[in-house]
């Protein structure tokens, strides 16, 4: 009796045992899942969730032929985690230094683990992330890999205890992280560079906030900047132990959505030809820079537009800023004679005069509002059409007195001066114009020969674009179109005329007597081309530094179109501060005559003096 | 009170089907729980099969764009340039005067030498 009495004790206290424990984990179950309920999730949650956001390719450039201007290839910044590395930092600086082409003792420095604070109870925090290099490339990165798999930190390690081994495996596994980012690829190098700009590192905006990335500065890098980043895209996965993905625990994976691609109205064919010729009247004129713009009157397309001196977009620590001063649309000068063009335009759509009007230019000095007026040459009385053909001061100014200021300044908000292009380019200057009301009593003969104005080349260009095109101002353009990733157009950009400024008529004497500039009485013989009419005009001004003129300096150009009576091309060649000659017609109008031959040849530009002719278009160039 | 050999047997009949009945009871829970796991298993090998495959695709698409890249600097003018200088083949742009062009849409003059050569026949 006493027997089964013990054992139902045994058995009643082995029970309460049991009970007592069963409560205990109970309890412990209360706690971890309704008391800490919401702290260990948190906790677990960031241990395995990631949100990865993904960032899109940023979108291409092409030029008008489809030949690529600029385009992205991924890269990786390399970056460590020192708590990882741990007191290895010396092995794995030695290994991979090398590969990132950083020196030994910089690297060991950095991957030594250092601490950044102390919490409340005074546990040391460690620095976790360490960023090595940025935009390493994908061979290298693989190279990093391997080295750090490779890596032998004990002469036998199989020997080590498991505890040891699986330490060392942690280390070559998890010390170094690669984020993946994009680089900005120029296959073309310098290559209308002043047109593409280029990027560096900013902020885009994205569904999960601001971060930071690649983002234009300059350039249609910087004006296309939104369409080409494309949209973000990201994934809500878990990871292992091991930091590796769950791909079957992705809860929401959203595509990035690449950058649309530019299709440029430029030609790198046309492009590369006013670079190579540029360059040659560099090395020969030595200026202080050299700016070329080539356009489609009709249209308003830009199919070239350089710069020089220039710079790689590739490698921008080998440049300065002036370098990457886009002079067409940033820098404005005095355009001297070329803005007679704005004067007697203006003045035969008035009536005002006839191409055939005799002007007495007083034999090369005329006295008004007590100061002298000089021409370069000694000029009797000459018709309208010498005023241009012969750029005479005396003549233009007699010319805008006719018309009178106010029609003259009317011609000149008209043509465009004194405001933006519109053209698809940040920073574009608008020049300087004064309104009537601060004009003075000797601007009237000052202003017609491009004096007391200055101008942007590109505004020059548009205004001589517009008497090629039939007195029609049209907008530059700079861009053909937009596509998305699967080649869908997005965006057409098509022809904008701006106004119509002077009648056809008054346009076609106007092109009758930029004709004669390019003929043997005019000031720029060298701008003849043996197959085409070439109608345009120089330009030499004197450059004002600190409100003074300075003696030995000057910009000097030349603006032209051609076939004349049918404009295919309107060119444009400045030069600022010319060694070797200063005057447009000797240093600016050969270069405009050779970028016009080889770009009619590239374009294949039907000549208007049939081939067999060429003996008769031989005779009348000299 | 002692079973007769009848009830024995009746009984024995019983034990053997509950025996079987458990024993697939038994299967079926194993079998699903080998299936679970399995499946479970499937699903992370064909995580780890599709993350392959993503980063395959990812490093086909890179190599696909440095060869576009590659292809884009071989064709640039400059390139082009420099391998005619190289290989001095003694290239340029035609004259003017060396195109022949044909007007667009007019058909093409027939000359009279087959005609002659028939004719000689």
């Amino acid at each position: 009796m006493k027997k089964v009495e013990r054992r139902i004790g045994r058995l009643m206290a082995i029970a309460i045992m049991l009970a007592l424990l069963f409560l205990v984990l109970v309890g412990r179950l209360v706690d971890l899942q309704v008391f800490r309920h919401d702290e260990l999730r948190k906790a677990a949650t960031n241990n395995t969730e990631r949100r990865i956001l993904r960032g899109p390719r940023r979108g291409d450039m092409r030029d008008i032929r489809g030949n690529l201007l600029a385009t992205s290839r991924t890269v990786y910044n390399i970056s460590a985690d020192p708590t990882v590395i741990d007191t290895n930092h010396l092995a794995i600086a030695q290994t991979i230094a090398p590969i990132l082409q950083l020196p030994v003792d910089e690297l060991a420095k950095k991957l030594t683990l250092r601490q950044i604070r102390q919490t409340a109870n005074g546990t040391p925090v460690f620095d976790q992330y360490v960023m090595l290099k940025h935009k390493v490339d994908e061979p290298t990165w693989k190279r990093l890999q391997q080295a750090m798999t490779n890596l032998v930190f004990s002469s036998d390690e199989r020997k080590l205890p498991k505890r040891k081994q699986v330490y060392f495996n942690n280390v070559r596994k998890r010390s170094l992280q690669a984020e993946p980012d994009q680089e900005r690829v120029y296959p073309n190098g310098t290559l209308a560079a002043h047109v593409l700009g280029y990027v560096g590192t900013g902020t885009n905006q994205t569904p999960h906030g601001v971060v930071t990335g690649t983002t234009g500065k300059s350039g249609l890098e910087s004006y296309l900047n939104l369409g080409l980043t494309g949209v973000y895209g990201w994934r809500k996965t878990e990871r292992n132990r091991s930091a590796e993905e769950l791909v079957a625990f992705r809860e929401q994976d959203v595509e990035p959505k690449a950058g649309l691609t530019a299709t440029l109205a430029l030609d790198a064919g046309v492009q590369h030809i006013v670079e190579t010729e540029l360059a040659e009247g560099m090395l020969k004129h030595r200026a202080l820079g050299f700016c070329a713009v080539v356009v489609r009157p009709k249209t308003g397309e830009v199919l070239a537009l350089a710069n020089l001196p220039t710079f790689d977009p590739n490698d921008l620590t080998k440049s300065s800023e002036q370098d990457r001063l886009n002079r067409v649309i940033g820098q404005v000068y005095e355009p001297g004679s070329t803005f007679k063009i704005v004067v007697v335009s203006g003045a035969l759509n008035e009536h005002a005069v006839d191409l055939n009007d005799p002007i007495e230019c007083d034999f090369g000095k005329t006295f008004f509002a007590g100061r002298w007026l000089h021409d370069h040459g000694s000029h009797g009385k000459i018709s309208v059409e010498e005023v241009i053909a012969k750029s005479s001061n005396i003549g233009a100014f007699k010319v805008a007195q006719r018309i009178g200021a106010p029609t003259l300044s009317r011609y000149i908000k008209d043509y465009g001066m004194g405001r933006k292009t519109g053209i698809e380019l940040p920073m574009e200057e608008v020049g300087i114009v004064h309104p009537i009301s601060r004009w003075n009593k000797l601007s009237i003969s000052r202003i017609p020969m491009g004096h007391e104005i200055a101008v942007t080349p590109l505004q020059i260009t548009m205004t001589m674009s517009a008497i090629a095109n039939q007195g029609v101002l049209m907008k530059p353009r700079l861009l053909d179109h937009l596509s998305d990733e699967s080649g869908r157009i997005v965006v057409k950009y098509q022809p904008e005329p701006v106004r119509q400024v002077i009648s056809p008529e008054a346009a076609k004497m106007m092109v009758q007597a930029l004709k004669k500039v390019v003929s043997t009485n005019g000031t720029a013989i060298k701008a003849r081309m043996p197959f085409y009419t070439v109608a345009g005009k120089t330009g030499t001004a004197q450059k004002a530094i600190n409100n003074q003129y300075v003696p030995g300096k000057y910009y000097t150009s030349f603006v032209g179109f051609f076939p004349a009576d049918n404009a295919e091309l309107c060119i444009l060649v400045m030069a600022d501060e010319p060694k070797n000659g200063y005057y447009g017609g000797d240093v600016t109008a050969p270069i405009f005559r050779r970028i016009a031959e080889r770009t009619a040849n590239y374009l294949a530009i039907p000549p208007e003096i049939q081939p067999h002719e060429k003996l008769v278009a031989k005779g009348r160039v000299r | 009170m002692a079973k007769t050999k009848r009830q024995r047997f009746q009984g024995g009949h019983t034990h053997g089907l509950d025996v079987v009945l458990v024993l697939i009871v038994c299967t079926l829970i194993t079998c699903a729980g080998v299936g679970y796991v399995w499946q479970k298993e499937q699903i992370v090998q064909l995580g780890k099969k599709t993350k392959r495959l993503e980063i395959r695709i990812d490093e086909l698409k890179h190599r696909e764009d440095a060869l576009l890249r590659e292809e884009a600097r071989l064709s640039t003018s400059r390139e082009l340039e420099a391998q005619l200088r190289r290989m001095n083949l003694g290239l340029s742009q035609p004259t003017p005067d060396q195109i022949i062009r044909l007007p667009d849409g007019a058909p093409p003059e027939i000359s009279p030498e087959p005609q002659m050569f028939s004719a000689k026949k």
